[in-house]
């Protein structure tokens, strides 16, 4: 309902989407980009896309969050393949995501607590290698082909421990799944 | 691995495929698999993808971020706020002030970065600095005009804060007007919503439950009786639960009915009779289905006919079956 308010231009709905997403998704430009002001950016340049997107939204393929989610982890995949200093930043990023945060604790609702709980748990559940390639082809934006160079691994074996690890997320989450549909 | 869940890999792959750059996760999906199920399938992995970043702790974003976000999306109306806060500044100029001061003095018009902050008439008249000495030679004789400009100038500020005052107050109106018929909409919908929402979850429990059988419907007939007709069987675990839903089934016509059929070790039987209207879709379930069924199957009847075995011809058909883990 909020996005087909800012489809109608109402900026106070936009202002509800921020509030509701922005701390989940500025999470994600900070893991895959590190640097916060980067981060923000991005995270300024997402909603001003949906903004003036909205409309194009289609419920039929994706929740809202899982839209938002994909648009700002593109956007930030962009930037950092832009910089052309990916090394670096994945450093960093990996060094941001163990903590140490320059801003105060997002609040968060009851929903997505237990939400990321539950996420964070069967991430952790996940065998190391499978959640090894999941992490490269998500946070990292390589190809599978990329990754299967950068693990020294058969292109096949990235293939199935994706798979497997998308399975088991996907059996694992339902009751998350069920939530966003 | 079963054969079964092979049949999901392509999906799988191609949701994790279009993560790479200048790919979309809502593309088209590949040809040959656009069906319903696959659909459905590719939505359920997009979701998958999309909660992967709930694992990260939450990072709140600096205040400022939101609000230059607010006024980028302000657009027009923020240039017009902008102005109007300005608007009080420009007094000086248009007020007697070179009385006050002597003439190459015009650079008090030009408004400070206090002046721009605050706005108060104090500090308006900071700009009308000059040497003290030639201030109080002249004071005898000019007191009258420099007190006049002061107040004048006094009065221009403190009309300006209150333009800027009432500028606010509207702004604030208008917000508070908005905020009171989003939660009049937002009730309205509240309970439509509602009654939807649990709707949806009854069924989506059986499309998200485990090992659920998924079976695509396919137009029978050569050619096709109903070529634009397709829809996905839904099987619970239990294999009671069923769920069935059907979309471009045109209206079966005039003393005419579908009727839909288990084909079981047992034989063929009734499901139980539909209709289809126009642009509609279908939606059956029921909690019971017979022991050993392989099949489902719709046939065109004449309404009266026998309940007992199909004698019209069959217009839609399951497929293969396979297991969604």
């Amino acid at each position: 309902m909020l996005l087909r308010q800012v489809a109608e231009r109402q900026p106070e709905a936009l202002a509800g989407l921020y509030d509701r997403h922005a701390s989940v998704l500025l999470a994600l430009a900070r893991r895959i980009l590190g640097a916060s002001g980067d981060a923000e950016d991005i995270l300024q340049e997402v909603f001003l896309h949906v903004w003036n997107n909205a409309s194009r939204y289609d419920a039929s393929r994706s929740s809202v969050s899982t839209w938002l989610v994909l648009i700002t982890r593109s956007r930030a995949i962009d930037r950092l393949r832009h910089r052309g200093v990916v090394d670096r930043a994945h450093e960093s990023a990996h060094q941001d995501s163990g903590g140490g945060h320059a801003s105060p604790e997002a609040p968060e609702s009851v929903l997505f607590r237990e939400r990321r709980e539950r996420v964070k748990r069967e991430m952790e559940n996940l065998p190391p290698e499978q959640r090894q390639v999941l992490e490269m082809a998500f946070y990292d934006g390589l190809t599978q082909s990329e990754i299967a160079a950068r693990a020294d691994l058969p292109l096949g074996t990235v293939k199935t421990r994706i798979l497997l690890a998308m399975k088991k997320l996907r059996s694992a989450l339902r009751a998350e799944i069920r939530q966003l549909l | 691995m079963s054969q079964e869940t092979h049949q999901e890999d392509p999906t799988i792959l191609a949701a994790v495929d279009s993560l790479e750059p200048g790919r979309s996760p809502f593309e088209p999906l590949p040809p040959g698999t656009r069906d319903e199920t696959a659909e459905t399938l590719a939505r359920l992995y997009n979701e998958v993808l999309g909660l992967i970043p709930y694992e990260l702790d939450p990072a709140a974003p600096r205040p400022e971020v939101k609000q230059r976000l607010m006024t980028a999306i302000a657009g027009e109306e923020t240039q017009e706020v902008a102005e109007l806060r300005a608007a009080p500044i420009a007094p000086p100029a248009s007020i007697p002030a070179p009385a006050a001061a002597p003439a190459p003095a015009p650079a008090p018009v030009q408004p400070s970065r206090e002046m721009r902050t605050t706005g108060s008439p104090q500090e308006v008249r900071v700009p009308s600095r000059r040497p003290m000495a030639a201030v109080a030679s002249r004071r005898a004789s000019r007191w009258p005009l420099a007190l006049a400009a002061s107040l004048a100038l006094a009065f221009a500020g403190l009309s300006g804060w209150l333009y800027l005052e009432q500028a606010r107050q509207r702004e604030k109106i208008a917000q508070l007007r908005n905020e009171i018929q989003e939660t009049g909409q937002a009730a309205a919908e509240m309970g439509r919503m509602r009654d939807e929402l649990a709707e949806m979850r009854d069924k989506l429990t059986l499309v998200t439950s485990p090992a659920v059988l998924v079976s695509p419907m396919r137009p029978m007939g050569e050619p096709p009786i109903q070529p634009g007709a397709r829809g996905t069987l839904f099987v619970a675990a239990d294999h009671q639960h069923w769920y069935l839903r059907l979309e471009g089934l045109q209206p079966a016509g005039e003393g005419k009915a579908y009727h839909l059929w288990w084909v079981a070790d047992q034989g063929i039987l009734s499901g139980g009779t539909f209709t289809a209207r126009p642009g509609e879709r279908i939606e059956l379930s029921s909690a019971t289905m017979p022991a050993t069924t392989r099949a489902a199957m719709v046939t065109l009847e004449d309404e009266g006919s026998s309940p007992n075995a199909p004698t019209g011809p069959e217009v839609m058909r399951s497929g293969d079956v396979y297991e969604v883990l």
